[in-house]
């Protein structure tokens, strides 16, 4: 059982601000390098309710899917299945809360379910771990 | 808490992996360390069999076999006259290993957009 990965961090900036940049303005700062297309244009779309898509649009028109929006409570949390650059069936769960602070506001990501990768036992679980494995690969080769 | 000055509070990543002699990111740093892992990927080979589909020699095999052994991310057994390479941590592991570099990249970014837009609260 793997744990999870916790990410927290103040930002200065009201808790709505800090929602909605991390939601529907995500194209601005959301690092290029992991992304699927990587262009100067793309766009990262969070539809804004429970069962919306999370995707990126690149700069020619398509459209490449990276979760599902399962928890929509602005501006206090948002929740998804995340499944960039690996299979839907292998998606984590990322959970993000926004908290009011004396000057700004906390943001707490948590991120939960890697077992998934490569959780099946014999034939299948060599083909994930080996598919895991060389998405990692990829990825790395495209952040360095 | 008023770390506002630094701003990150926390950053906590706490994996099941035990304690590595060298850091894997830096062992996937280069692209013949990359290769092998991705040969290996579709089962287990032992250096000639790796050196056999790479364009490097086979001590040059054996040594980047050494490093990834010291980072975790291979393993060795012997099969007979032969030593066999296969992959040691999961692919689970290296993942969450990848994204906890991602969100340090990712808050870091977050928090420039956020602190320089107008608010929209």
């Amino acid at each position: 059982m793997m744990e999870p990965i916790v990410v927290e961090f103040d930002v200065r900036a009201s808790q709505e601000h800090a929602f909605d940049v991390w939601t529907s303005r995500a194209s601005m700062w959301w690092p290029r390098s992991h992304t699927i297309t990587e262009g100067p244009d793309l766009t990262v779309v969070f539809e804004p309710f429970a069962g919306g898509r999370i995707y990126e649009r690149g700069s020619e028109g398509s459209e490449h899917e990276w979760g599902e929006v399962v928890i929509w409570e602005p501006p206090a949390r948002v929740g998804y299945l995340w499944h960039l650059f690996v299979d839907r069936s292998e998606a984590t769960e990322i959970t993000v809360t926004f908290t009011e602070t004396d000057n700004g506001s906390r943001v707490r990501l948590v991120q939960t379910g890697f077992e998934k990768l490569g959780a099946e036992v014999g034939t299948e679980r060599r083909r994930r771990t080996s598919n895991a494995w060389l998405e990692l690969t990829a990825l790395y080769r495209e952040v360095i | 808490m008023d770390d506002i000055g630094n701003g990150f509070v926390t950053l906590t990543a706490t994996m099941t992996a035990q304690p590595l002699e060298s850091d894997p990111f830096a062992a996937l740093g280069d692209p013949n360390r990359r290769a092998i892992v991705e040969l290996l990927s579709n089962g287990d080979r032992s250096v000639n069999e790796i050196a056999d589909d790479l364009p490097i020699s086979r001590p040059a095999v054996s040594r980047h076999l050494r490093l990834l052994k010291e980072a975790g991310l291979v393993i060795d057994r012997a099969d007979g006259t032969k030593r066999l390479y296969r992959l040691d941590a999961s692919g689970a592991e290296m993942m969450a290993r990848y994204m906890e570099e991602v969100w340090g990249e990712v808050a870091a970014r977050f928090r420039l957009a956020a602190e320089n837009t107008p608010d929209s609260g």
